[in-house]
């Protein structure tokens, strides 16, 4: 049931950023796609993974583009490739359904 | 003019000389600002020098102890804080250009502390900008420009403490105030070869300086001697009701005179099998020495945890709340570095259920580390597999995990310290334990279970005490001296 559950979380996510992708205009940043030669290779062009992060690219050309200069693009891209890495890394790791975040409301704290 | 003996005397000597009065703080604190003020900006060590207010305390520091008022080894002791930290009517720039003239009306904690311990603020400190919280990837990080070691300038003085780094080595302040995040005041001990100390979560109280991440800044000492980081921590530790993460338990430092029991260390296996070669020999040779009043084990094993992903995702999920303002103005192109112009908007890309994944995965992590640090007063490994970075030019690949191996591939792996330690929230201590490429200083690291901090800096004085890293001096002089020269020529 876990596992069901990760994965609906995961496609259902994964399915709204695509559609993000598709309607979302790009009237800021150029259609650049360099990555930085580096320890983490970027996602193959095409795959789910590098769908996803040209989905949030393009939240970030609709938030941030004006601020950005064209060959800026490909450092933006590169950070969250490698955030979509470590996040990856972080799904992997057995958590099971109690395990609390390192995180503490306290009511009466102020 | 004071000597450099004295100049570069631990907070401890220079306590003594003044409480029996053979030296004024007022002439301990004008040979401070002389050289804060001159060397300090070819290091990049100074964003602003505070020399009235210095005056003043120096000058009021040594009425009261002539009136018999001595308040403690700190008194009339000059230092310098980060930048980070606020100082009543002077700025405090966070490292960026767009703060260099913002000023607060109030205090930092830790500055109210240590005024209150009689110490002499004589300057704000150079940092890496915005604490570093935003992946900058070279030493030019900084509005102030790199800061550079005092032991070869042409190198990075780390960061993102990067001016106390650069000033407690260099003897422009008798010790400095640094914070860390992620390896901020681990880091520029090692590149400048100080005694720094990241302190438990919790031990010192963030009040008054910059948040970079709620659940991860801590605040520590940087000092040429680890019996001063004992000295600093018991004048800034301690409950605020201003920081909810301060604690009311109380730090009692006294020196130790001698080892009192055969303390019990580990070394993380594979921390320094794979190093800088003179990074692995200063290791080993420290290792050497600590087994003369220690059991040694070897081949203690990290527990197995993605930490660097743990702290990537809270620290920049925390960063891009933090610095909210300066991302969603645009204002992030005005950052010096080249990553830090554009890492804030990737960072405001990262998913509420991300973040709570990565601080969910930190629990576990943080509870197996807890558990190993239990079996021992310390487990320790090289500060760094390298002496510092060039302040030039940029950190190849320095942002990125590593690619996972191919089936059947296998490669040296070097497990570091200081990820894990602050995913943990637990102390740690680097002294300096030998010089590796271009004269530039190694450092040891010793990690120890929440609280421990007066273990561990108990253990570092007996390796201190029985080596002598901590007393050379940098080359400075002679620096300066080839500067004016080719300035001349």
């Amino acid at each position: 049931m876990k596992d069901q559950n990760a994965f609906a979380e995961t496609a259902s996510r994964r399915n709204f950023l695509l559609g993000v992708a598709a309607v979302a205009a790009l009237p800021t940043l150029p259609a650049v796609s360099l990555a930085q030669a580096s320890a983490t290779p970027s996602p193959a062009p095409g795959s789910p993974e590098a769908l996803e992060i040209d989905a949030l690219m393009t939240i970030v050309n609709l938030r941030f583009g004006s601020y950005l200069k064209s060959e800026e693009v490909p450092l933006v891209r590169r950070s969250i490739e490698r955030q979509y890495a470590s996040v990856d890394t972080l799904r992997k790791v057995p958590i099971h359904n109690d395990d609390m975040p390192d995180l503490l409301f306290i009511p009466d704290g102020r | 003019m004071l000597s450099n003996d004295i100049i570069f005397s631990s907070v401890r000597e220079l306590g003594n000389k003044i409480r029996t009065r053979q030296l004024s703080s007022t002439e301990l604190t004008e040979a401070y600002l002389t050289r804060l003020e001159t060397i300090g900006p070819k290091l990049g060590a100074v964003v602003t020098v505070t020399r009235k207010l210095a005056m003043q305390q120096a000058a009021a520091a040594d009425k009261e102890i002539k009136a018999g008022h001595y308040r403690g080894p700190l008194h009339g002791i000059p230092y310098g804080i980060k930048d980070a930290f606020s100082a009543k009517g002077y700025p405090t720039t966070w490292g960026i250009g767009p703060y260099k003239d913002r000023v607060f009306d109030y205090d930092s904690t830790v500055v109210t502390m240590l005024r209150d311990a009689g110490a002499i603020l004589i300057g704000k400190l150079a940092m890496v900008e915005l604490v570093g919280g935003l992946g900058y990837d070279g030493a030019d990080a900084s509005f102030t420009g790199p800061g550079r070691t005092p032991w070869n300038p042409d190198y990075w003085s780390g960061g993102s403490s990067s001016g106390p780094g650069a000033a407690t080595s260099a003897g422009l302040v008798a010790f400095s105030i640094g914070g860390e995040t992620g390896g901020s005041i681990l880091s520029p001990s090692n590149n400048c070869g100080l005694a720094g100390m990241r302190t438990t979560y919790g031990r010192v109280s963030r009040a008054g300086g910059v948040t970079l991440s709620w659940s991860l800044d801590k605040v520590g000492p940087m000092c040429r001697a680890a019996d001063d980081v004992g000295l600093v921590l018991a004048a800034v530790a301690g409950y605020d009701p201003l920081d909810p993460a301060t604690v009311k338990r109380p730090f009692v430092y006294t020196e130790p005179s001698a080892a009192t029991k055969r303390y019990q260390i580990g070394i993380i296996k594979g921390s320094y099998e794979n190093v800088q070669p003179e990074v692995r020999a200063n290791f080993e040779q420290s290792v050497k020495v600590l087994s003369e009043f220690a059991d040694v084990k070897h081949d203690v094993e990290m527990p197995d945890y993605p930490y660097a992903a743990i702290l990537a995702t809270v620290m920049g999920a925390e960063a891009a709340e933090a610095f909210e303002e300066l991302i969603d103005t645009g204002q992030m192109r005005e950052m010096a570095n080249q990553q830090d112009r554009v890492n804030g908007y990737a960072r405001k890309m990262i998913f509420a259920v991300d973040y709570i994944r990565a601080q969910r995965v930190r629990r576990p992590a943080r509870l197996a580390l807890e558990k190993l640090l239990g079996q021992y007063d310390a487990v320790i490994g090289p500060t760094s597999g390298s002496v510092a970075a060039s302040a030039t030019g940029t950190f190849a690949g320095r942002n990125d995990p590593p690619a996972a191996p191919k089936p059947g591939e296998t490669r040296p792996v070097t497990v570091a310290l200081t990820g894990p330690g602050n995913v943990a929230g637990v102390p740690a201590i680097s002294v300096p334990n030998g010089f590796g490429q271009h004269g530039l200083p190694s450092g040891i690291q010793f990690m120890g279970p929440t609280w421990s901090e007066k273990t561990l800096i108990d253990i570092a004085v007996q390796y201190q005490k029985r080596t002598d890293w901590h007393k050379r001096q940098p080359p400075i002089d002679a620096w300066l001296k080839s500067q004016k020269a080719a300035a001349g020529a």
